[in-house]
């Protein structure tokens, strides 16, 4: 069987739970799917997207933030907190570059902030209890 | 190594297209690089399946 690297950019901040998900989908083809986050600071992070990032790692994947794109709060939580591994630009062309598929995930980032009830499905569900 | 840049958004400025400028054009050191805007009016599909069969590489940037 061919065995592809595949590397999922991932400029949108509503886009990164389902590129997280898409990497792990390639990873359990028996794959190698790795994401990167180019700019903004993820979603507060549910159990279901820390078990996606867990599994593509158990399958020899990762998920990268971009530490020189996005900002020091977003740096501090999808690093020190979240977990991702931290990358350069730089490394990331490099990264890319060995990938054999490079997939510019979803829409472009975005000028203006969505609305934190669009952003944020955790808020939607707290707000639906409410 | 041919890469194959293609464009489907027009850019719109900021933070975006900045680093998609600068990522691409670190990619692109030591590589040949050929590009395609698929925004632009009437885009010629037919030279688009050429220079995919042309590339080594193909990244469909936003």
């Amino acid at each position: 069987m061919v065995v592809y690297k595949f590397m999922f950019l991932i400029p949108n901040k509503i886009y990164i739970p389902d590129a997280m998900r898409s990497t792990l989908g390639v990873a359990v083809e028996n794959h190698y799917g790795f994401a990167a986050i180019l700019h903004q600071k993820l979603p507060p992070v549910t159990e279901y997207m820390t078990e996606n990032l867990e599994w593509s790692r158990d399958l020899e994947g990762d998920a990268f933030c971009v530490v020189d794109t996005v900002d020091e709060e977003a740096k501090k939580y999808n690093v020190d907190e979240v977990g991702l591994t931290p990358i350069t630009l730089e490394e990331l062309s490099k990264k890319a570059l060995e990938a054999d598929y490079v997939i510019a995930y979803g829409l472009p980032y975005q000028l203006r902030e969505l609305p934190s009830m669009c952003a944020d499905s955790r808020t939607v569900e707290s707000a639906k209890t409410e | 190594m041919k890469l194959l840049y293609l464009y489907r958004f027009k850019p719109t400025g900021g933070a975006g297209e900045e680093v998609t400028k600068k990522l691409s054009g670190m990619m692109s050191k030591d590589n040949e690089v050929m590009e395609y805007r698929l925004y632009e009016e009437n885009p010629d599909y037919d030279k688009v399946v050429d220079m995919i069969w042309g590339a080594d590489k193909v990244i469909s940037w936003w």
